[in-house]
C-alpha cells in the first residue's frame, strides 16, 4: 500500500470518528440538511485529493471545518442569502466564535459518543406518537402542513410540539450526562 | 434574549446583525458554548436516530461522492482513485462497471427505499412483525432473528450472514447498527466502506471480511479473518488485522481476545442451500417423444390452467404476421445443457424459422397489483446461427406475460433482438436495455426477477447466463437489465413465446417460483459441489 492510500485510509478512519461534530458544524452553520450533505461531501472530497498530494494535515477536523467554512459562505453568496451575509463583520465574529466551541469540543473525550448514547435513550423513552412526529419532521423531512395533516392537528399546535419536544430532549441528554455513567 | 432563542433565530434565520453580536458575546462562556454545541449536534444527529432512519451518514456521503466523482472522472483517473481506495483491486474496467451500475441501482426516490435484498433465509424464525422471505427487498427496519441463520446483501454491495438471536437495525445502503447477536460481514472489493455500529463501537470495514459478536451486556467482539477493519471506541479510532480479535465494552479499554473467526463460505456450505422444487409454481420440460404435435396437445407440467395455444385473431396485435407454422415440434439429441438439471426428459421445444408465437395460460397470475416477488427461468440455444445481416433486420426471442382479459393493454416482456443485449419492455415503462450483449452460439440461462407492489414501485430484473458463467446459492449482485419506477397492476395469467428470424431455436425448462432456488438449477452450483 502506498504512503498516500495508507493517509487516505487513516483520513477515513478519522474522518468517520469525527462525523458527529463536523456534521453538527455544518448543519447548525448552513440551516438546510441537504445543503449540508453537499458541503459534506466535497469537504472528504477536498481531503483525499489533498492527501494524495502527499499533504501531510496536522489538525484533520479544524482542517474540515476550515474548508467547510469556506465553502459554507460560498453556498450563501451564491444563494445570495443577504440577512445571513449582510453584516460580514458580525459573522465573522459569529463564526470565529462557533470554530472555538467545536476546537473545545474535540479536545473532550467522548463529547459526541457520550451525547448520542443519552440521545438514543431519550428518543427511545419517548411516547411513540412523539417518535412519530420527529420522524416525519427530522427523517422524512415532511412540511409543517403535511405533518399537521398527518396527525390530524393544527400547523401551530404542531410547531409548539416540536419546540417542546426539541427542548425536552436537549434537557434528557443534559440531565443524563450529568449522571457518572455517561462521565467515564 | 436567552441563548435558546437566540439559536432558535438563528436556526429559522430570523437572526438580525445586533442579535448575531449578543448571540456571539454569551458564547465566549462555557455554558452558552455548550448549549449551541448541544442544540447543533442534536439537530444534525437525530434523522439518523429515530426509528426507520435512513438518511445518509457521513460514510455513506463518503461513498456517494466517490460514486459521483467516478462518474465525472476519465477512466484512467477514476480507476487510480477507486484503487488507492481499496486493498482488494478490482480491475480498472470492473471498477468503471461496477462503480457505475453501483450508482445507479443506488438511485432512490424516497427515504423509504429498498436498501437490502435478502439472499437467503431458509428455517428461520423472525420476531414478529418481521415476516421476511428471500428474494424481499427491505426498507431500513429492525431485523429481528429469533432462530436460524439468514444472509442479507446490502445495496451498497455488502453481505451480512445473521445466525441466532440477532437484532440488527438496517440503516442504509451502507451501514447498519448491530444490537445483539452474531454477525459475519463480507464487504470486499466495491463494497468496502460499510458501516457496523455496535453499542460500544463504530466498526469501518476497510475491504474485508469479519465477524462481530454482541452480547447482552453490549460488549463487542470483533474477529477479523481477511483485510482490516477500522473500530472507533471511546474517542480513539484504530484498524485490526487480519487474525486478531478485540473486545470493545463501553469505558473500558479494548481488549485482545483469542480465537479464530466463523467464515462466511463455511457457514454457507454448512446450510447446505439446495433446489426448492417445492416452490416451483409452474413447470414445463416438454417431456416428450420427439415429433411435431398439435400445441392442444401439449398438456404436460405444473401450473398451468390449459395446454399451449396458437394467437387468436383479437390477439393479432399491432403489426404482427400470423405464424409460419402451426404445430409445435419436439426435439431431441441436441448437446447436452451445461446445467445439470432435475427433469424426466431431454425434449426441447422448437421454434422454427419465421414467425412463432405459442402461449400457455397459468394457473396463478403474476397479480402486478399485490405485493408480491416471482422469478423465472427458462433456457434457449440456437443450433444454427444467424447470419450477421438477419441479425441486424429481424432476429428475436421473448419471454412476455400477458393478460387473458386484456391482451393487448398491459405486458412485461423478457428478451433480446438483433444487437443481442438483453431487455425488459412494458406498456407502461418502455424498453430498458442492456449495454453488454449476450454470448454468442452458447446455451443461454434466462432468469428473471419480479417484485411486485400493491403500493410503490415494481422491480424488475433480468440476466442471462452464459454457459460459462457460474450460478451461486443466491441471487447475483448485478443483473443484465434493472427497471425500476414501473407501477402495473394487470393480472398477467399468459405466458408467450415468441421467436422470429432465420434461424430456429430451442426453447426448454421454464420454470416459475417465488424464490431464486426454486428455479434455478441449483445442482449446478459450482461452489457448493461436494
Amino acid at each position: 500500500m502506498s504512503a498516500e492510500s495508507h493517509a487516505i485510509q487513516q483520513a477515513a478512519a478519522e474522518f468517520i470518528r469525527d462525523r458527529h461534530l463536523l456534521g453538527a458544524f455544518v448543519t447548525g452553520l448552513l440551516r438546510d440538511v441537504h445543503a449540508a450533505e453537499d458541503v459534506l461531501q466535497e469537504v472528504w472530497v477536498l481531503l483525499s485529493a489533498e492527501l494524495e498530494k502527499g499533504t501531510v494535515i496536522q489538525n484533520q477536523a479544524a482542517w474540515c471545518r476550515g474548508v467547510a467554512r469556506n465553502l459554507i459562505r460560498r453556498h450563501w453568496e451564491k444563494r445570495q442569502m443577504a440577512k445571513v451575509v449582510a453584516d460580514s463583520e458580525a459573522l465573522d465574529a459569529f463564526m470565529n466564535r462557533v470554530e472555538q466551541c467545536f476546537a473545545w469540543a474535540d479536545s473532550q473525550e467522548h463529547f459526541a459518543t457520550a451525547r448520542l448514547a443519552a440521545l438514543d435513550e431519550c428518543v427511545a423513552s419517548l411516547p411513540e406518537r412523539s417518535r412519530r412526529l420527529l420522524s416525519l419532521k427530522y427523517t422524512q423531512r415532511a412540511a409543517m402542513e403535511r405533518i399537521a395533516d398527518e396527525t390530524g392537528q393544527s400547523f401551530e399546535a404542531v410547531k409548539k410540539a416540536l419546540i417542546r419536544l426539541r427542548a425536552a430532549l436537549l434537557e434528557c441528554v443534559r440531565r443524563k450526562l450529568s449522571q457518572e455513567e455517561w462521565n467515564p | 434574549m436567552t441563548t435558546d432563542e437566540l439559536l432558535q433565530r438563528w436556526s429559522d434565520g430570523s437572526i438580525t446583525a445586533d442579535e448575531l453580536r449578543e448571540l456571539t458575546a454569551k458564547l465566549a462562556e462555557p455554558e452558552h458554548q455548550n448549549a449551541l454545541l448541544d442544540d447543533w449536534l442534536l439537530e444534525s444527529s437525530l434523522p439518523d436516530r429515530l426509528p426507520g432512519a435512513s438518511v445518509a451518514s457521513l460514510t455513506e456521503a463518503m461513498r456517494t461522492t466517490r460514486r459521483l466523482k467516478a462518474a465525472e472522472l476519465p477512466q484512467t483517473s477514476m480507476s487510480a482513485r477507486w484503487l488507492s481506495w481499496r486493498p482488494l483491486a478490482l480491475a480498472a474496467a470492473a471498477v468503471v462497471v461496477l462503480g457505475l451500475t453501483w450508482w445507479m441501482l443506488g438511485q432512490t426516490k424516497d427515504d423509504a427505499a429498498a436498501i437490502v435484498t435478502v439472499l437467503f433465509a431458509e428455517d428461520c424464525q423472525w420476531k414478529k412483525p418481521n415476516v421476511i422471505c428471500e428474494g424481499e427487498r427491505l426498507v431500513p427496519q429492525m431485523l429481528s432473528l429469533a432462530k436460524g441463520m439468514a444472509v442479507v446483501r446490502f445495496d451498497g454491495g455488502a453481505e451480512m450472514l445473521l445466525r441466532g438471536e440477532t437484532e440488527l437495525e438496517l440503516q442504509s445502503a451502507t451501514q447498519a447498527k448491530l444490537l445483539r447477536g452474531d454477525v459475519i460481514v463480507r464487504a470486499e472489493g466495491d463494497a468496502a466502506g460499510f458501516k457496523l455500529d455496535t453499542p460500544s463501537a463504530s466498526l469501518l470495514d476497510l475491504g474485508t471480511e469479519f465477524a462481530v459478536k454482541v452480547n447482552g451486556g453490549a460488549a463487542t467482539e470483533l474477529r477479523v479473518s481477511e483485510g482490516e477493519v477500522a473500530y472507533a471506541h471511546g474517542g480513539v479510532t484504530k484498524t485490526l488485522q487480519a487474525g486478531k480479535a478485540v473486545r470493545l465494552e463501553r469505558s473500558k479499554a479494548p481488549k485482545s481476545i483469542t480465537g479464530d473467526a466463523p467464515r462466511f463460505d463455511q457457514l454457507v456450505r454448512e446450510a447446505n442451500p439446495r433446489e426448492r422444487a417445492d416452490l416451483m409454481i409452474v413447470h414445463e420440460g416438454f417431456q416428450y417423444d420427439e415429433g411435431s404435435y398439435a400445441p392442444s396437445s401439449i398438456t404436460k407440467g405444473k401450473g398451468w390452467a390449459g395446454p399451449w395455444r396458437l394467437r387468436s385473431e383479437q390477439e393479432m396485435i399491432g403489426r404482427s404476421r400470423p405464424d409460419t407454422t402451426t404445430a409445435m415440434r419436439i426435439v431431441q439429441g441436441l448437446p447436452i445443457l451445461p446445467w445439470r438439471m432435475n427433469r424426466g426428459g431431454i425434449g426441447m421445444l422448437e421454434m422454427p424459422t419465421g414467425v412463432c408465437v405459442r402461449i400457455r395460460p397459468m394457473t396463478l397470475p403474476l397479480e402486478m397489483n399485490r405485493d408480491g416477488i416471482t422469478y423465472f427461468s427458462m433456457i434457449t440455444q440456437e443450433p444454427q446461427r444467424p447470419s450477421p445481416a438477419s441479425r441486424e433486420n429481424q432476429e428475436s426471442v421473448r419471454l412476455t406475460f400477458r393478460s387473458s382479459a386484456d391482451f393487448a393493454s398491459d405486458f412485461l416482456s423478457f428478451g433480446y433482438g438483433p444487437n443481442q443485449k438483453p431487455y425488459i419492455s412494458g406498456a407502461s415503462f418502455g424498453n430498458t436495455q442492456s449495454l453488454s450483449p449476450i454470448p454468442d452460439g452458447q446455451s443461454l440461462l434466462w432468469i428473471g426477477k419480479i417484485i411486485r407492489r400493491a403500493e410503490g414501485d415494481d422491480e424488475i430484473s433480468f440476466r442471462i447466463y452464459g454457459q460459462d458463467e457460474a450460478l451461486d446459492y443466491a441471487e447475483p449482485k448485478t443483473w443484465h437489465v434493472n427497471s425500476r419506477s414501473v407501477r402495473m397492476k394487470a393480472a398477467l395469467d399468459l405466458l408467450v413465446l415468441s421467436s422470429t428470424g432465420n434461424a430456429p431455436r430451442m426453447v426448454d425448462e421454464i420454470r416459475i417460483g417465488s424464490t431464486w432456488r426454486s428455479v434455478v438449477p441449483i445442482s449446478s452450483l459450482r461452489a457448493f459441489k461436494p
